[in-house]
């Protein structure tokens, strides 16, 4: 009687290589950007409390280890928002009105418009920190 | 007859023989010789008793895919010069229960591939079995590039999620189905819709993208799923805030 022996990637299939690792450690950032959501929600709450309060968590944010963790959450969420414009255009249909789209122009529309809403959120910041 | 020998670390398994095991064979190293070829060395002059599938030659036939040094590969366009010195370990894709030695069970991957009708349905096709359905390029372009699939199964031994969850239907699978529902001639749309917005269908895939790595035939499936994703989501909105318009 033939027994087919069971050979499937199992939960560590991360592991088996560079490719899925990347691959994981992507889908990953997405706790550091969920980290960095909730100590800003926290640094909402606390402004809406004393001065006190506020300033002392204002310090925790600039302790040193915190720092870091804020940079390596900046160099998770470039990575991640990096790769997933790079394969964006495999998610899109091909051609658009019968013309086919290059994948740089796609690409490129979504940097732009990261720069520009970038722009857009400095001038905001800096115009309210003016009046 | 080189005088140069290169090792291949070969994946065994015999149901009736105890468990598996990895037993090696040192054959003669030639500069165009592919680890199909090895292989073939292995069962002609050494040991007939290895096991494995294979027919072309020429990366058509979609038979001889096997992990090469641990990644999804056709052995017949593997060659044993980028694996110099060796050696060169070959086993059964992953994924799939092993029958014997290197030979797959494919009966799973055929039971999904018939799910998806990869054909060409016709509503009128009862009426004139010999009826032209003539295109242009650019209807031609759409697809073109999803119909290259050989079923050679190397996705599905790249896949993660085919590893995890058992009934989803696979990156092979749901390009075809996206392939022929982005064919002018096709009118079997609505009869893929159910297996392809199923829980196990498109939704599965969490766009790890190693389909479209490993895909011989750079067919992109990562990218028909994808594509088929934003497909179904529009249609969904267009269903909840259009009720009355014919779904597309």
């Amino acid at each position: 009687m033939n027994r087919p022996l069971d050979r499937r990637l199992g939960w560590t299939w991360w592991t088996r290589n560079g490719s899925y690792f990347r691959i994981f450690l992507r889908e990953a950032t997405s706790a550091f950007i969920l980290a960095e959501i909730v100590l800003f929600m926290l640094l909402i709450h606390k402004a809406g409390q004393d001065a006190e309060t506020y300033l002392a968590y204002r310090d925790f944010l600039w302790h040193p280890l915190m720092v870091v963790f804020h940079l390596v959450a900046l160099a998770f969420a470039l990575w991640h928002t990096i790769s997933f414009f790079l394969i964006a255009p495999n998610a899109l249909p091909s051609q658009v009105a019968g013309r086919r789209i290059p994948a740089a122009f796609i690409v490129g529309q979504q940097f732009a418009g990261l720069a520009a809403v970038t722009l857009l959120l400095f001038l905001w910041v800096a115009w309210v920190g003016a009046t | 007859m080189s005088d140069t020998t290169i090792r291949l670390e070969v994946f065994r398994y015999r149901p009736d023989n105890g468990g598996p095991s990895f037993q090696s064979y040192d054959v003669p190293y030639h500069d165009d010789w592919v680890v199909l070829d090895a292989l073939n060395y292995v069962k002609n002059y050494i040991d007939g008793s290895l096991s494995f599938r294979w027919s072309c030659r020429m990366g058509v036939c979609g038979s001889c895919g096997m992990q090469v040094n641990g990644e999804p590969s056709l052995t017949c366009a593997a060659f044993l010069r980028d694996h110099m010195p060796g050696p060169v370990r070959v086993e059964p894709l992953t994924n799939f229960p092993v029958e014997r030695d290197l030979v797959v069970d494919m009966n799973g991957f055929m039971e999904k591939l018939d799910h998806v009708k990869p054909y060409l349905v016709r509503e009128d096709e009862a009426d004139d079995l010999s009826a032209e359905y003539l295109q242009t390029p650019v209807q031609l372009d759409r697809y073109k590039q999803f119909s290259m699939c050989i079923n050679c199964m190397l996705c599905y031994a790249a896949c993660p999620v085919i590893g995890r969850v058992d009934d989803f239907i696979g990156p092979a699978a749901l390009a075809l189905a996206q392939r022929y529902n982005l064919d002018s001639r096709d009118q079997g749309k609505q009869m893929r819709q159910d297996v392809i917005f199923q829980n196990e269908g498109i939704w599965e895939c969490t766009f790890v993208g190693e389909c479209s790595e490993v895909c011989p035939k750079h067919v992109d499936p990562a990218g028909a799923i994808q594509q088929a994703k934003l497909e179904g989501a529009v249609d969904y909105y267009k269903r909840l805030l259009m009720p009355w318009a014919r779904r597309s």
